[in-house]
């Protein structure tokens, strides 16, 4: 019970933030609907069409655009957000959570995946009606959504972690921003080798979920199995320097 | 109930911050803690909270008769400065959240910081932003949440920063009644006539070294001796004490205390350069105390 007040208290505060600052969320949702269109309209209108099927179908692209877009939220939520604690000073008291602050990252970490899911669904929605990618769901899809959350969430935790030492790590940041977006549509165009890239099972069985593809057992297990993998290196990672600037006495400073 | 320090060394690089504490905070009594700056008050009180964890040494809870670490949603705190809420949330939100991530309902929550609130003199402004609040104002909201909580003990580090004296005197009253109510508080200030008025016991740490603790009175009566104070018609009390040397020192910017044999004094009284209005003998002061034992080298040379 305790728990899920500690829990409940992230969602409010996710949803005040999204009160108060409504302009600008809407602000990030046009840019993020505008940055696709951009690449949506360059891949088919810029690109010869004989390398389109390097880069997948439109379904793929858009789907491989909201996986990244789903795994930056979850890592902007949880690394950028310790930076931004950090700064404001309140970080030493998320630190005085029940159960830590490792808990109470994750908790947050959970809530704003829910969050970035809702607000990543509304994207695929209004990007679909855009560009006239047509969109097929799965019964699937639920599974293949919280793997890629899962998996998203381990990955949110180890970046974290060097949030937490670094504090201003921005720039840094930025560019794994640039390289997650590289990265997810370079795995658009599914191979089989790629089960074994770190979040690209999930994202492919999220864009086979919601584009009338068919379940892959063997593709899950990847997914599954990789998911575990980077929740249990994101809460080592975390814990390991959560542990190191509390020695060092960093924790509180920016 | 009692928190137990043991022992707690703390280096940060070449810096000794803390060397071997050992102190307890019973339920139920305000500890002043006291020391110049740097002398580790903050960095001690980081270590009880587990913010820091420290080389050698703990920190246990005792409780009928069992030990365990404490866990910092235990502990009611108000950090130095305005590090304690958000600035751009208002208060009741600021409220509803840290109460939340310590595992307490909005309903747990609401009404007792509505009761702090009101204690204050910011029910009003329970949905404004902090930010819209002067600075004494957020602080007074910081303790206000730190109460709410509940907690079983309150850190205070520098709680008086920014208050005006009517506050001021409304949160010593508030933290007597709390020792009334089995709360044990830690209270570190440089508002010395405040850590005098409600702590039951004082621990002066100096250089990461806790040199002596004990019942407020009995130290003062202990340390200070014999002492005498000297109001002037000028306020040039800092300079004279610096200028007269060992034994005399400034309280506030126009009174001088003599600590010492009333003969001493009056042999030593022609040699003040400066008019003195009048001469008394009075309980020394926590300020005293303080000065003599942390105050500045006086200098060699003679007053102009």
């Amino acid at each position: 019970m305790k728990l899920a007040h500690q829990f409940l208290a992230e969602v409010r505060l996710t949803l005040i933030a999204a009160r108060v600052y409504l302009p600008n969320q809407l602000a990030g949702l046009f840019a993020d609907a505008v940055f696709f269109y951009a690449i949506w309209m360059a891949l088919t209108s810029l690109s010869p069409s004989d390398t389109r099927p390097h880069i997948g179908h439109g379904g793929n692209i858009l789907l491989m655009y909201a996986a990244f877009n789903s795994v930056v939220g979850t890592f902007q939520a949880l690394a950028f957000a310790i930076s931004q604690e950090a700064d404001r000073g309140t970080l030493e008291h998320l630190a005085l959570a029940r159960g830590g602050l490792l808990i109470q990252l994750v908790l947050r970490g959970f809530s704003d995946t829910l969050f970035n899911l809702f607000r990543t669904a509304i994207l695929i929605g209004v990007l679909a009606l855009i560009t006239g990618i047509p969109l097929n769901p799965q019964a699937f899809w639920p599974v293949a959504i919280s793997l890629l959350a899962l998996g998203a969430l381990g990955f949110s935790l180890t970046m974290a972690a060097l949030a937490l030492y670094f504090k201003r790590i921005l720039s840094f940041f930025m560019i794994i921003q640039f390289g997650l977006l590289l990265y997810f549509f370079s795995v658009a165009n599914w191979q089989g080798h790629m089960v074994y890239l770190p979040l690209a099972p999930a994202a492919h069985l999220l864009s086979q979920s919601l584009t009338g593809g068919v379940w892959k057992g063997e593709v899950a297990l990847f997914a599954l199995a990789q998911s575990l993998l980077l929740l249990g290196t994101g809460f080592l990672a975390l814990s390991f320097m959560y542990r190191l600037v509390r020695l060092r006495g960093l924790l509180g400073r920016y | 109930m009692r928190l137990l320090v043991q022992n707690v060394h703390k280096r940060f690089g070449p810096v000794q911050a803390l060397a071997g504490v050992s102190l307890e905070l019973r339920a139920g009594e305000v500890l002043g803690l006291l020391g110049p700056n740097g002398a580790g008050k903050t960095t001690l009180v980081k270590v009880i909270l587990g913010l820091l964890l420290p080389e050698e040494g703990e920190v246990l809870l005792e409780e009928e008769g069992r030990r365990r670490r404490p866990q910092g949603h235990e502990f009611g705190v108000l950090l130095e400065g305005s590090r304690n809420l958000y600035l751009n949330l208002p208060l009741l939100a600021n409220a509803l959240y840290f109460g939340g991530i310590r595992g307490l309902s909005p309903k747990e929550v609401r009404p007792r910081f509505l009761h702090w609130l009101e204690r204050f003199g910011l029910k009003e402004r329970l949905h404004a932003p902090l930010a819209s609040l002067s600075r004494g104002m957020q602080q007074k909201a910081a303790l206000a949440l730190a109460l709410a909580l509940r907690p079983r003990f309150l850190l205070l580090d520098e709680p008086t920063l920014g208050l005006d004296p009517v506050s001021r005197g409304e949160l010593e009253a508030i933290l007597l009644s709390l020792k009334g109510e089995g709360i044990g508080i830690l209270l570190t200030s440089h508002d010395l006539a405040t850590v005098e008025r409600v702590s039951d016991r004082v621990a002066f740490l100096k250089g990461g070294r806790l040199f002596r603790e004990g019942p407020t009175r009995a130290l003062l009566r202990e340390w200070a001796g014999e002492g005498y104070l000297l109001r002037l018609a000028e306020p040039v009390a800092e300079a004279l004490a610096e200028a007269l040397g060992p034994g005399w020192l400034a309280e506030g910017k126009d009174r001088l205390v003599f600590l010492g044999e009333w003969a001493a004094l009056k042999e030593a009284l022609p040699r003040v350069p400066a008019e003195v209005l009048e001469v008394s003998r009075g309980e020394p002061s926590l300020e005293t105390v303080f000065l003599r034992l942390f105050g500045r080298e006086v200098p060699k040379e003679p007053f102009p």
